[in-house]
């Protein structure tokens, strides 16, 4: 039987040009990656570009990775990151989209009493409208909001993934939960 | 309903909806048939980019020094006789050619 590679053997072997061994790292962790890069595009060809460039991105500095912190979390950093410079490349659209809100979806969100998405339907409106609410803030609420509230993550581990500071986490956590609440009286008086 | 309470909800919904985690089919082999060599890291780059910040910023304040010096010069004083100054400077020269 076939013994596993462990993710530093494999990076070691990547770094000497190995290819094969970089396409184990991918099969490894694109799930993960595939998940993130999903949280902030909604479109299927928006998030295969941003996963490739995350891949793209982690190949060209593999040579930086000092093995300090498992690959995985220098990995997540990355996809942060990149996903946030896709979300301040893509901003302009924001205002464009606010007539996509569904406002029979926002009807579905106020009937809704929290418990498990029974039909495809149901989960594909909650997919819609959360989209189209978070697409309507600016791109340092939107990933804050996501990272804080939706993947229920720290303050610190926040800090570690985005490169931003603490207290300026907490700052602009605070800024998004306004902008948000702005959005959604704004999609009430609408309706 | 209020903002605050559809928010609540708002979130709620999307902690519920599932995680795709899916990739497409042999999606790694499209990322590595666009993968080139790996870039060894490069010094006199990173040491150009890491000055070249600071060398504009001096640049500039040597502008505006030069700019400054030029619409207000100073008045000549006993303190900066330039005269006297190239004299005590090129006094052991003067002295070496008279000694020849």
């Amino acid at each position: 039987m076939a013994m596993e590679l462990s993710d530093s053997d494999l990076i070691a072997a990547a770094l000497k040009g190995d290819h094969g061994s970089y396409e184990t790292l991918i099969r490894k962790y694109q799930p993960r990656i595939f998940a993130t890069a999903r949280r902030y595009a909604r479109r299927p060809d928006e998030v295969e570009d941003i996963v490739q460039e995350i891949f793209t991105k982690a190949w060209q500095k593999l040579a930086s990775f000092r093995g300090e912190a498992p690959f995985e979390h220098w990995l997540m950093r990355l996809a942060v990151r990149t996903c946030y410079d896709f979300l301040r490349a893509h901003q302009r659209n924001r205002e464009a989209n606010m007539s996509d809100i569904g406002l029979d979806e926002l009807d579905w969100l106020e009937k809704w009493d929290g418990g498990a998405f029974e039909a495809a339907e149901q989960s594909s409106a909650a997919r819609e409208l959360v989209h189209s609410v978070l697409e309507q803030l600016t791109p340092a609420a939107r990933l804050v909001i996501t990272l804080l509230e939706i993947e229920d993550r720290s303050v610190k581990e926040i800090a570690q993934l985005t490169g931003w500071s603490a207290p300026l986490v907490k700052v602009r956590a605070f800024r998004a939960r306004a902008e948000m609440r702005k959005v959604l009286e704004k999609m009430s008086r609408t309706k | 309903m209020d903002s605050e309470h559809l928010h609540r909800k708002l979130i709620a919904a999307a902690r519920a909806l599932p995680v795709d985690q899916e990739a497409p089919f042999c999606f790694e082999k499209r990322i590595i048939a666009n993968l080139g060599t790996i870039p060894r890291p490069d010094f006199m780059g990173w040491l150009a980019q890491t000055l070249f910040k600071p060398a504009v910023f001096f640049v500039g304040v040597m502008m505006l020094t030069g700019v400054w010096t030029y619409v207000h010069p100073a008045p000549p004083t006993a303190e900066n006789d330039v005269p006297e100054i190239e004299n005590a400077i090129w006094a052991p020269l003067d002295s070496l050619g008279e000694a020849v």
